[in-house]
């Protein structure tokens, strides 16, 4: 703990760990254009060491009698800041979770963007990207996790608008850079909140302090969650930032971007007071319903897939709202496998079209679903991996969605089993969206990959190198990894969450009729019907654009009034006292030159009346000095005679 | 007595008249001839004293005086040529080169 002691070698390995993906930035900024092509095989190469050394730094922790490492960074009225790892087992399996599918990521992008301009531009931030959010998880203190925080939005700004010479994708990163610094700001103001009422941001030190700031801090910093996690008033960057490569999108739905929010959320728990809970829970319900509700109506395949990512954040977020933190954060990890899955499958299939639509000319939009179908038969890895995380997604039994699902909606029945009151509303969308989420992830996959195919485009599966991530992906989205066999979680997921052994058979019964009620809901819907042209109720975002100009218009309309009090009332009033001073200061001015100055001048120049008599007896004329001399001897003469 | 009294006051005059040339004078020469008066009337009071005791030191102090007087008007006059000749002046009052400017 303090400052002067040796780090141990586990926290010298976090630091290589931390530093390593930062390497690869630097490595693509320096090299030459020359070995571009190495760019992608060394920054892979780089993200496989990291995660191994997650691993290792994993199953190190037992030994280690100290999880936590810092050093003063500078004080403030004597209170040191201080910056350092803090690595328990929450963190450690982030750090997996991130690494890996990072490196998964990476692998997949050397196959999608191969060929690209930007392929160096973009491995690099690739590189930072990651870095920021090891960075973010790693850290001990929340000033340290704002500064990775804003290195995070940076960093997707840049790998959002990776095409910058598309409009929209341009449009798309500065929308995103924007809300997310809506966001910031708030968590920026939580934190001088927080650091006012209790001088301390160590992330581990953190308790309640009975203070009605408290939760006005909370509500601060949960607003940042709002901007980074994509939820209800802010999320409308996320279907946005589609704009980017699939692979960026993976990366920001599963891992980095928006998981930071959900996990700080884990981080600072202790924090909230209970006014705060219901404000996050509350925020959390209304994103789940809205993305669920939004992921139905879309067309465009990676939309569904951003839409089904709000939906998920703000039940995750719901989750923690309710008390059932450990249940979030396991739903987080499952999260970031299977949605990671189901972008990088997404990524295959426009992919593929695209190569298919290149050697034909045409022009078709690859990544609306009304022009996709029956791809099953021609890319069957990618529907393989595909439909395992979507079943992971649905919640299906044996996938670990089904998991992390069965513990929040059981924890959520526990906590709002006594009276009824608005509690049940929140249990009631959670149920909702227990029950849209496999429905639109069917309409997704029977649209893509089961209905009839469209017409008679050659597909060619894609390459090797795309098709293992996806399925290593839905191998992890997989339950048994993560828990045996038995309900219980005692496997290594099982060290993060101390209590997780009520899984009760009633909510897991209602879940599974639930879904299955979904699915063949689905199916009967979906099997003969076409799909209209986009429905204007839900269009684009829910009219949250719409609100933002509005509030926007509004802020304007606000800001004009206050013009116009300001310049009737206030002016005239300043205006008013301005005359008086000018006039009070005339008077002391004329006072100040005629009096005060009279007197001074008098005064000199009655000085320089003497000085210019006493001076003009030294004329320099060497005549009157001799008769003034002569004048004195006579008269000295006279005084010593007489 | 009566007679050297006359003489005291010769001495006297020619003291005062010298004296009111220098103050007055605009010309170097002019005051250069008013130290010539002073002059003689300070050799005409040593040679006047003198009788009123023993020995000649008066009237040899008078003709080291003169002596010098002699060299010194000769001196005086060449300077004040000298100054004629770069100012093209005698007056004294326009030579001011060395007083600060004002």
């Amino acid at each position: 703990m303090t400052a002067a002691e040796f780090p141990s070698s586990f926290f010298l390995l976090a630091l290589i760990l931390v530093s390593l993906p930062l390497a690869s930035a630097c490595f693509a900024f320096f090299i030459k254009d020359k070995f571009a092509w190495l760019s992608p095989v060394v920054s892979s190469l780089i993200l496989l060491i990291t995660f191994i050394l997650s691993v290792v730094l994993f199953f190190q922790l037992d030994s280690q009698s100290t999880n936590k490492f810092t050093v003063d960074w500078f004080y403030i009225n004597n209170k040191s800041i201080t910056i350092g790892f803090l690595l328990d087992a929450p963190a450690l399996v982030m750090l997996a979770v991130v690494s890996f599918v990072s490196f998964l990521v990476h692998v997949f992008s050397a196959g999608y963007m191969a060929g690209d301009r930007g392929l160096v531009r973009y491995f690099g931030m690739l590189g930072f990207f990651t870095f920021a959010m090891l960075g973010l998880v790693m850290s001990s203190n929340l000033l340290l996790t704002f500064c990775f925080w804003e290195l995070v939005g940076f960093s997707s700004y840049r790998l959002i608008g990776h095409w910058y010479e598309k409009p929209a994708a341009a449009q798309a990163s500065t929308k995103a850079f924007l809300v997310n610094k809506v966001g910031d700001l708030g968590f920026l103001i939580g934190l001088m909140i927080l650091w006012s009422i209790s001088g301390n941001l160590e992330i581990s030190s953190l308790t309640q302090i009975s203070s009605s700031w408290l939760t006005a801090a909370g509500i601060c910093i949960f607003i940042g969650v709002i901007g980074k996690s994509a939820q209800f008033p802010l999320f409308n960057w996320l279907p946005d930032a589609m704009e980017g490569p699939t692979p960026v999108s993976a990366l920001i739905h599963a891992a980095t971007m928006v998981a930071a929010g959900v996990f700080l959320l884990v981080r600072i728990e202790s924090l909230f007071t209970p006014a705060c809970l219901v404000v996050i829970s509350v925020i959390g319900s209304i994103t789940a319903v809205a993305g669920a509700i939004g992921a139905l109506f879309q067309f465009d395949i990676k939309r569904i897939l951003a839409y089904s990512t709000i939906s998920q954040l703000g039940f995750m977020v719901m989750a923690i709202g309710l008390g059932a933190a450990e249940g979030g954060y396991l739903h987080l990890l499952h999260h970031a496998f299977f949605k990671a899955g189901l972008f990088l499958g997404a990524g295959s299939v426009i992919h593929a079209m695209h190569q298919a639509q290149l050697q034909v000319h045409g022009a078709l939009d690859v990544q609306d679903i009304r022009n996709l179908g029956g791809l099953r038969k021609k890319l069957p890895i990618t529907f393989l991996g595909f439909i395992i995380c979507a079943a992971a997604l649905a919640g299906l039994p044996l996938t670990s969605g089904f998991l992390s699902k069965e513990l929040i909606l059981a924890d959520m029945s526990a906590w709002a089993s006594s009276d009824i009151s608005w509690r049940w509303i929140v249990v009631g969308t959670a149920w909702l969206v227990t029950f849209l989420t496999p429905l639109y992830i069917f309409r997704l996959v029977w649209f893509v990959f089961l209905s009839k195919p469209k017409d008679e485009i050659q597909l060619q599966e894609v390459p090797l190198i795309m098709r293992i991530p996806v399925l290593l992906l839905s191998i992890g989205a997989i339950t048994f990894l993560f828990a045996q066999a038995s309900w219980r979680l005692t496997s290594v997921i099982g060290r993060v969450l101390p209590s997780s052994n009520h899984l009760d058979v009633v909510t897991t019964a209602v879940s599974l009729i639930l879904i299955s009620t979904s699915l063949v809901t689905g199916y009967f819907i979906y099997r003969q019907k076409k799909l209209r042209q986009q429905s204007n109720l839900l269009s684009p975002q829910f009219y949250l654009d719409w609100a933002n100009n509005q509030t926007i218009k509004f802020t304007f309309f606000l800001s004009g009034i206050a013009a116009s009090f300001d310049r009737k009332w206030i002016d005239a009033f300043i205006h008013g006292v301005a005359y008086v001073q000018v006039t009070l200061a005339n008077i002391v001015g004329w006072s100040d030159r005629n009096l005060v100055d009279g007197f001074v001048n008098g005064t000199a120049y009655g000085a320089r009346g003497i000085g210019a008599m006493t001076r003009s007896l030294a004329n320099g004329k060497i005549q009157s000095y001799l008769l003034w001399a002569m004048a004195g001897l006579v008269i000295f003469i006279f005084w010593i005679l007489y | 007595m009566a007679k050297t009294d006359l003489l005291f006051y010769l001495s006297a005059f020619l003291f005062c008249s010298g004296l009111l040339i220098i103050f007055t004078k605009k010309n170097a020469i002019m005051i250069l001839m008013g130290i010539e008066l002073m002059l003689n009337a300070a050799n005409l009071n040593l040679v006047l004293f003198n009788f009123q005791k023993t020995g000649m030191e008066g009237q040899f102090f008078a003709l080291f005086v003169i002596i010098v007087a002699v060299c010194e008007a000769a001196v005086g006059i060449a300077i004040i040529l000298k100054t004629y000749h770069y100012y093209h002046t005698s007056a004294i009052d326009q030579i001011s080169d060395l007083k600060e400017r004002p």
